[in-house]
């Protein structure tokens, strides 16, 4: 019996030893995050400053979050002269080395622009290690007081701890009977922002349970001849939902497309006509070629509607202008020896997209890309040659050459025409 | 920039293909037909500015409306149509009398392409106080369509239009017809069960 006791006692504290290794006490693992320069464009380098100031002020205070400020790194980099210990090519590389070193795991990019008299506040993350873009988000205030109070909210959804807020979702069945107002163009042609108007409202009306009012309707309404009124009606909700209310219509769609240096941005709201209300938001903002508007608004559109568009995936098909290079897009990288990349079953959203060409003539381009939702990106990517030095041009040559030849030919010509010795005078000979 | 375009163009091609039209028919909305809704900001007679929006739906046609009422007068009147205008006080007297038993009148300002809102608000305004009406009277800066989609392609004035808490044109009064006010009234008691 004894014995029988002992060896009970003897599994039972076996076998919570054994449980007590397999279970370690929980640890709070510190993600090390690097809160990049926040980068100003066409807006004051004060404000983007702010921002940072900000972004950092709001990761540090977080538990399990260590931030490094762009100041930090660059302290590290100018005292410990990393660059030449590390032999890194390119700035990029570099970046990842420096990061490395610091052990950072994920980096905080953002930049501020203005879209009329609205900022919009891009910030994405990049993993360091896989070198790729993780969550992206967009804000909009009308100042920095009101960017900084939605900044704790965009951090919440960048590092994961909430999902993006939806704010209106067409349900199963419901008829949605909307007006695609007439985009703002602010730094671009008004036509180019007309010309997005219609593929937005295309798009929107091809989604199941919307049907989009014609755009005549409203252009008639807003022509000069309707417009007598006093009241100007711009961008005004007082305006737009007087007109939704005149077609007899529960929502429309309102905002604004604009350019501000290499940056697009795509602005559109949802708006309630009966409670004069945003209902919904989308704020598309990238770097790249303005081909890939068509895309991004395709994708807004789905994105206002509330649309589960994961399942409806796109394709790419590239072709670039260098025969071989390595290709970087989204998580996959590859080297190609045809100036082509193809990849199918993307889930639509913003790509980021690089292509390094083998040749050491060109530049290392990057861009970002859209995949719009069911759609197929065809695009030919124009890889920019880099420039040639000025040593190596051909007129730095033709200059020397000529330089040197007229050299040449002047001390010729000065030594043929000296007035040579006639022979007189008189020679010493010892 | 030249494969934006043609996808533009296609795009607009797809998109009108599917679009729908609200053409006004010459005789407009008759009787049966249900209410096209719509929403126009009505007159603060006091501060004689627009105020805010004012929906037909509001009252009938939904089975959630704000203010449910058992029939809505719709009336339809210009500066320049002086019967309308003599229907006024007419109107505001049913209004008072049954306004408690579910009865609501909305007054709709139609103008013509040449009238100017700002000069024919500020003429309705003067209008709408002499004659005393205290109902609301509705006002559209930028279009007419849903006058016309009602009163039809003629536009013929004046026009009462009789709408039961479905939503659903009972009796639409139109030029000479409309002055029979004995036979409005009866229409209307009979609507809310006077």
């Amino acid at each position: 019996m004894k014995v029988f006791i002992f060896s009970v006692c003897a599994l039972f504290f076996c076998s919570v030893l054994y449980s007590e290794e397999k279970t370690p006490p929980a640890q709070n693992k510190v993600q090390k995050l690097l809160v990049e320069k926040v980068e100003a464009a066409g807006v004051e380098a004060a404000l983007a400053k702010s921002l940072e100031e900000a972004l950092v002020l709001d990761i540090g205070k977080r538990e399990n979050t260590s931030v490094v400020t762009s100041a930090e790194m660059q302290n590290v980099v100018k005292t410990a002269q990393l660059k030449s210990e590390m032999s890194c090519e390119g700035s990029d590389e570099c970046l990842v080395e420096v990061q490395k070193k610091l052990s950072v795991e994920t980096l905080i990019s953002g930049k501020v622009t203005k879209l009329g008299d609205e900022y919009i506040f891009s910030i994405n993350t990049i993993n360091v290690t896989t070198k790729t873009v993780g969550e992206r988000i967009s804000i909009q205030g009308r100042d920095l007081n009101d960017l900084k109070g939605k900044i704790k909210e965009a951090v919440d959804v960048l590092l994961g701890v909430s999902k993006p807020k939806q704010m209106f979702k067409l349900k199963d069945g419901e008829e949605l009977k909307l007006a695609v107002m007439p985009l703002t163009a602010r730094g671009m042609e008004q036509t180019t922002a007309d010309s997005l108007t219609s593929i937005l409202s295309a798009q929107l009306n091809q989604i199941k349970g919307i049907s989009v009012i014609s755009q005549d309707d409203i252009k008639a309404m807003l022509s000069k001849a309707a417009l007598d009124s006093s009241a100007e009606c711009s961008d005004s909700m007082e305006c737009v939902v007087e007109i939704g209310a005149s077609l007899g219509l529960s929502k429309l769609v309102t905002g604004a497309v604009g350019k501000v240096k290499d940056t697009f941005v795509i602005s559109v709201q949802l708006i309630d006509v009966r409670n004069a209300d945003v209902v919904n938001r989308v704020l598309e903002s990238y770097t790249g070629d303005d081909s890939e508007l068509q895309n991004a608004i395709k994708l807004a559109a789905y994105q206002l509607a509330g649309i589960d568009y994961q399942s409806l995936t796109g394709e790419v098909d590239f072709s670039f202008n260098v025969k071989k290079g390595t290709v970087h897009f989204g998580d996959d990288e590859k080297k190609f020896d045809k100036p082509q990349y193809s990849a199918a079953g993307l889930i639509p959203g913003r790509y980021f997209l690089k292509v390094r060409a083998e040749d050491d003539d060109y530049l290392p381009l990057q861009t970002d890309v859209y995949v719009a939702p069911g759609a197929k990106n065809v695009r030919t990517i124009n890889v920019l040659s880099r420039p040639t030095p000025w040593y190596k041009s051909w007129w730095f040559w033709t200059l020397t050459s000529v330089v040197v030849l007229g050299a040449a030919g002047t001390v010729t010509a000065v030594v043929l025409t000296q007035d040579t010795p006639d022979g007189s005078g008189t020679v010493t000979i010892e | 920039m030249k494969k934006l375009n043609l996808l533009i163009i296609m795009s607009f091609l797809l998109f009108h293909t599917t679009l729908f039209s609200a053409e006004p028919s010459e005789e407009g909305l008759k009787k049966g037909d249900r209410i096209a809704d719509f929403g126009m900001r009505s007159a603060d007679i006091e501060k004689g500015k627009l105020s805010g929006l004012v929906w037909l739906a509001d009252f009938v046609g939904k089975k959630d409306s704000k203010d449910p009422k058992k029939l809505l007068v719709l009336n339809f009147f210009a500066n320049w149509c002086a019967p309308c205008i003599a229907e006024m006080p007419v109107l505001q007297s049913l209004y008072d009398k049954y306004k408690d038993k579910g009865l609501m009148v909305l007054s709709v300002n139609f103008r013509t392409e040449s009238e100017k809102f700002d000069a024919t608000f500020a003429e309705s305004l003067r209008i709408i106080k002499e004659k005393g009406v205290k109902y609301p009277v509705l006002f559209d800066r930028f279009t007419n369509r849903n006058q016309l989609l009602y009163l039809g392609s003629k536009a013929v004035l004046p026009c009462l239009i009789i709408i039961d808490k479905d939503g659903v044109i009972i009796e639409k009064f139109q030029g000479e017809q409309s002055h029979d006010l004995k036979k409005i009234e009866e229409v209307i008691k009979k609507g809310i069960g006077a």
